[in-house]
């Protein structure tokens, strides 16, 4: 049952590719060597929730040695010649907002994390610590994001976690390196400049569609950039770039649409009609997910599709060619008939994974994962992946892992690997990597204390009070067979990420320095000023010869000294009249 | 106690306040430098003196020394006395030469850092007769004067600093007295009806010096662009060019206007590998270029076309005052992520349909025949005027249209951005104005249509340059001396002392260098001068100082220093005025002594008499 299942989405790929390629050979191949190719998939994720997901595709053809070409078509300069210039193999930037909710919706079939990730392969017979800090400061510059911030003391080398999603020939050898910013906060400012990667920018075809205004008021936006080597032949010898541009958005319908109504099309989304293709688009598709339950239909689709395709036996998709058949200036989208029957459709693998903080006040604290397994049939083999910045202090002796089933959990058998890096300050983060397996139906906890540190009166940012950003965990299940909606099918594994954490740290009074300075300046000018005073003062016996006065007693008097000099030579004066 | 007593015991105090006041004092006055020390930027020292050195003009006097080399042909050179040819040329050429050392005029030297423009630039001639065997004197009337002329009487020297200039026999049937042929590779090719010792001078010494004086003017007018009153043909000419640069970014890009309308390719690759690479080879040298080139769709003008049907001619057209504003440089993608390099951008621009053909309008409102503008600084756009309607029609295929430029297209296109190229770059075309002439001289140009740049051209191009570089990085030097000396709280890091030390050493070879006539080693010390002034000019370290000023720290040690000094005047100042004070007491006193003494003396005497 399970084979053919794989069996059957095999074949659906394969057509899809002949499909795809004979559509190449028609429009595309006598025009560019480049290829761009836009589809949009919209589905209802709960009855009043729609995920909708962009998704661009760019292609270029590398040169006889595998070099970038200076000669551009559609392909986008400014990527080809950053990744030219920094001997980069593969990079993968995301950039979210919101989180995903992955009990209401499913699994995230696009997994990302809270603000900004970034990761890439780099040839490794170049200095690799050089071209990922270029590389970060040239990918900031283009998506208008603060990506230089990742540096060598926030990024690390995972040993087990990822592997490249591109293809490489034995010869070729890759150095990796990965870094988050959970705190990046994203906006038009960063569409804007990932719009103009797009040969037809945002002028024709789907990409016309991206509204700022209706894309922004979301409750989950995750706007990615993913660039990988694909082989053309057999033997991996000639490659070509692949760009996937991705955006994948869950709307509210509750909060847009004005009378409760519950069914949705591009205009009511986006506030657009769809304005043709893009004319050097080589494939351009709107598909519909109709989750229609029990043969019974859900669902009234307001233009008839090009066709319907089905991948599993639950899924079916209306799909609009928009090259074959002109939908300018058409609203496309479902009237929603059945609303009851509308019912969450994705599958989840049965993992959940938490990492929060224990801990009070501002000294010490501690993490702790929980990874909990749901299923009952299956143990999953999963790493750990973490990277914990160098502004917390952790004690090695204070891990434990543990789990609810098995008591001696922390041996081989379960946790393959363990790989942890210490930090140093300034240089290098805390980096955490463990391979284990979480037996069926139990939870895994993994435990370690910390001491928040005092840093350097620099190595605060503006706004430290806020507490300092620790970004998501990656947990990596592999063995796993991915369908379509996936960034890349063909691979085995599937990303979780936590919930970023914010650390408080103890952090100073900024104007401390300058208080310190001025009270004990002041202090020791107030010594400084009585001590000198004191020293340098006149004193003068004041001799009163009281003998005229009073006879018998001979009385010297001493009388503290006058404030002043004067007045004391004023007495002198006045001894000497006498 | 008694007068004395007490008397002794001040001195005593006294004493003592004095060693107290003077030992605080002596403290104070051996820490503040200490302070000041230690609270220093790091400032490494700069060689002020050498840098001035390069302001004074007459140190920044230029002289280019050419080789001029005769050559005649055997049969007519076996009739002349070669070595007395020569000296009479070298005589009239030291004669006629205004621009040579003879114009040297010192000037008084100034101290201020101030530098004096236009710069002193001189040339001088050598000249050097030899006749050769290679070919007759008639060879000019046998083969057809085009480039191939040119390569067939190249000499095999391995020299080729030097110019040569051919003397050969001109066709009878001639109007003009005499030819002149300016080849491409360094040629300078007289044509005589009669061959006679006079002749051959009169035809060649003043057209050549002409030649250099012209070059001359136009390196002293690249100086003067400050001045922005008179903007005559002259100095747009010079607004064009782009400064100079070790290296350009060139971008070639093709905006469709509407990608509805057609879709287009181009064989780019090969167009600017079969038209332009022999150009930037040639000028490798000078500056390396980064190529690249896009195709964008979309690229719509925010300057809108006006329409026109007069003569029958339907067209939409761009006024010529307005072509500043073409360039829609917010969504045009030009802008490179990787480089800093000054970008050239060469833009082919397919007009939309709604807008077709587009034309360009002078001011005078007729059409331009190129339909291609050339913005200063920037780069050159063209406007193709070929794609219309029918032409897409043609190639209809599936949904949308499209057309590819091939090399054979894109040649005209190509020729155009060549041209617009080198008036970027500041190549000035050779080119007599006929008031510079003796009469009825005829003078033929020769144009290299591969390399796209003549040797003569490249000459004149690497003498401009090496002349800007030496005065700019001079210049530049000047500024940084200046910036560091006027901010005592400049960060001066190692660095770029030896930046400043290297860029003073280059131009110093330069200047050793320049009367040997090897012009392309002299360009590459004033181009590394250049650099490395320009790189420690603008060093990043160099800023750093706007974080800390003078006033931030003189705010942080003020309740030290204020509330320190107030007491320590104040005692001091009292102290002079008591002991001034107590001088003028010491005095009264003896003066009353004095008075007392006397008064006894007086009264003793009067005792005396009395008694």
């Amino acid at each position: 049952m399970f084979k053919k299942k794989i069996i059957s989405i095999s074949s659906f790929i394969f057509a899809y590719f002949t499909i795809f390629s004979i559509i190449n050979v028609v429009y595309g191949e006598n025009v560019y060597s480049d290829s761009f190719s836009e589809e949009l998939t919209m589905k209802n994720l709960s009855e009043t929730e729609i995920l909708a997901v962009f998704n661009f595709t760019q292609t270029m053809d590398l040169k006889e040695d595998n070099k970038i070409t200076s000669y551009y078509q559609l392909f986008p300069r400014a990527i080809g010649q950053i990744v030219e210039k920094y001997h980069v193999k593969e990079f993968h930037i995301t950039f979210t907002r919101g989180s995903w909710n992955s009990y209401q919706w499913g699994l995230n079939t696009l997994p990302v994390p809270v603000g900004v990730e970034f990761y890439a392969y780099f040839d490794a017979n170049y200095d690799t610590n050089e071209n990922w800090s270029g590389l970060a400061n040239a990918i900031s510059g283009v998506f208008c994001a603060s990506v230089n911030y990742i540096d060598r003391s926030k990024s690390a080398k995972p040993n087990y976690s990822f592997k490249p999603s591109g293809s490489y020939n034995e010869e070729e050898k890759i150095e990796m390196r990965y870094g988050s910013l959970s705190h990046e906060g994203v906006c038009t400012e960063n569409l804007t400049p990932w719009i103009k990667l797009l040969p037809c920018q945002s002028k024709m075809g789907i990409a016309g569609l991206l509204n700022n205004y209706k894309l922004f008021d979301t409750n989950y936006y995750s706007m990615m950039a993913h660039l990988i080597p694909v082989c053309i032949d057999s033997e991996c010898k000639h490659k070509q770039l692949q760009l996937t541009q991705i955006i994948s958005t869950v709307f509210d319908n509750k909060r847009i649409s004005k009378n409760g109504n519950k069914s949705w099309s591009t205009e009511s989304l986006f506030g657009k009609k769809i304005s043709s293709y893009c004319p050097v688009s080589t494939n351009s598709k709107i598909k519909i997910e109709l989750n229609d339950s029990d043969g019974e239909n859900n669902y009234r689709l307001i233009q008839s599709p090009s066709r319907f395709e089905s991948s599993t036996k639950d899924t079916k998709y209306a799909v609009y060619d928009l090259i074959s058949k002109r939908y300018d200036n058409l609203n496309i989208g479902v009237n929603i008939i059945n609303e009851k029957n509308i019912q969450p459709i994705q599958k989840n693998i049965g993992l959940e994974v938490y990492r929060s903080q224990s801990g009070f006040a501002e000294e010490y604290g501690g993490f702790v994962v929980t990874m909990k397994n749901n299923n009952i049939d299956k143990d999953l083999s999963i790493t750990y992946f973490d990277i914990i910045p160098w502004f917390v202090n952790i004690y090695f002796n204070s891990f434990k892992i543990q789990n609810t089933k098995v008591k001696d959990y922390q041996n081989d058998q379960y946790v393959n690997e363990f790989y942890y890096e210490p930090a140093i300050e300034h240089v290098n983060p805390t980096i955490l990597e463990m391979k284990m397996i979480i037996p069926r139906d139990s939870t895994t906890t993994i435990e370690f204390d910390f001491d928040k540190k005092h840093l350097l009166y620099a190595d605060y940012p503006p706004d430290c009070a806020r507490g300092f950003d620790v970004g998501s965990a990656v947990v990596t299940v592999h063995n796993i067979t991915l369908g379509e909606g996936y960034l890349y099918p063909t691979e085995d594994f599937i990303r979780i990420y936590t919930e970023p954490i914010v650390i408080i740290l103890p952090a100073p009074d900024f104007s401390m320095p300058y208080n310190v300075i001025t009270y004990s300046c002041t202090i020791i000018a107030l010594f400084f000023g009585s001590m000198y005073n004191a020293y340098t003062r006149r004193y003068i016996p004041l001799v009163v010869e009281k003998e005229e006065k009073e006879k018998g007693k001979n009385e010297t008097q001493k009388i503290p000294p006058p404030k002043d000099s004067i007045s004391a030579t004023e007495k002198e004066e006045k001894d000497k009249d006498k | 106690m008694s007068r004395k007593e007490r008397e002794l015991y001040e001195k005593h105090q006294v004493s003592n306040r004095l060693h107290i006041i003077g030992s605080i004092w002596l403290v104070f006055l051996i820490g503040i430098p200490i302070w000041w020390k230690t609270t220093e930027v790091y400032r490494a020292s700069l060689p002020y003196k050498e840098v001035q050195k390069w302001q004074n003009p007459n140190s920044l006097y230029i002289n280019f020394s050419i080789q001029l080399s005769y050559v005649l042909p055997n049969d007519i050179g076996k009739d002349v006395n070669i070595d007395l040819l020569n000296k009479k040329i070298q005589s009239e050429f030291d004669k006629n030469n205004v621009i040579g050392n003879n114009s040297q005029e010192s000037s008084p030297v100034d101290d201020d850092f101030e530098y004096t423009y236009p710069p002193k630039i001189g040339f001088s001639f050598n000249v050097n007769t030899k006749s050769t065997n290679k070919w007759n004197s008639d060879i000019g009337l046998i083969k057809d004067i085009d480039e191939n002329f040119d390569d067939l009487l190249t000499l095999d020297t391995k020299n080729d600093d030097e110019y040569n200039i051919y003397i050969l026999k001109q066709k009878e049937s001639a109007k003009s007295f005499a030819d002149i042929y300016i080849g491409k590779n360094k040629q300078f090719m007289v044509f005589l009806k009669e061959l006679t010792e006079e002749n051959i001078i009169k035809y060649s010494v003043p057209i050549i010096i002409n030649l250099f004086e012209n070059e001359h003017t136009d390196i002293i007018s690249s100086f003067t662009e400050e001045r922005e009153e008179n903007e005559s043909k002259e100095e747009i000419k010079k607004m064009r060019t782009f400064k100079y640069a070790s290296n350009y970014q060139i971008l070639y890009s093709l905006f469709n206007g509407n990608v509805n309308d057609y879709i287009v390719n181009w064989d780019i690759e090969k167009a600017i590998k079969s038209y332009f690479s022999p150009f930037f080879e040639t000028l490798s040298l000078i500056s390396k270029f980064e190529i690249s080139s896009q195709i964008q769709n979309f690229g719509t003008s925010p300057l809108s076309a006006k329409y026109s049907n007069t003569n029958d001619n339907a067209h939409y057209y761009l006024e010529t005052k307005n072509l500043g504003h073409f360039i829609n440089s917010a969504e045009w993608n030009l802008a490179s992520p990787v480089s800093t390099a000054p970008p050239i951008n060469f833009i082919l621009y397919i007009p939309p349909i709604s807008q077709s053909p587009l034309y360009i309008h002078d001011s005078k409102g007729d059409i331009l025949e190129t339909n291609a503008f050339l913005i200063p600084r920037w780069g050159g756009i063209v406007i193709d005027k070929n794609r219309n309607t029918t032409d897409a029609e043609a190639n209809t295929n599936g949904n949308s249209n499209y057309y590819n430029y091939t090399v054979n297209d894109l040649q005209p296109i190509m020729e155009l951005f060549l041209d617009q190229l080198r008036s970027l770059l500041g190549i000035n075309e050779i080119k007599f104005l006929p008031t510079d002439l003796p009469r009825n001289v005829r003078v033929l140009y020769s144009t290299d249509s591969k390399r796209g740049i003549t040797s003569w051209e490249l000459d004149q191009l690497l003498r401009k340059r090496t002349v800007q570089n030496l005065i700019n990085a001079s210049r530049t030097l000047n500024s940084l001396a200046k910036l560091v000396g006027s901010l005592s709280n400049m960060v001066v890091l190692d660095k770029i002392q030896e930046k400043v030390l290297f860029a003073l050493e280059c131009l110093d070879n330069a200047y050793k260098e320049i009367n040997g006539g090897n012009y392309k080693q002299v360009f590459l010390y004033s181009k590394n001068a250049l650099v490395a002034s320009e790189e420690a000019f603008f060093d990043p370290t160099m800023v750093s100082m706007l974080y800390f000023p003078d006033e931030h720290k003189y705010a942080v040690y003020m309740p030290l220093f204020l509330p320190i000094s107030v007491p320590l005047a104040l005692v001091l100042k009292e102290e002079f005025k008591k002991r001034k004070k107590n001088k003028k007491e010491k005095e009264n006193n003896e003066a009353v002594v004095d008075n007392k003494e006397k008064k006894e003396i007086i009264e003793s005497s009067t005792k005396e008499v009395n008694s």
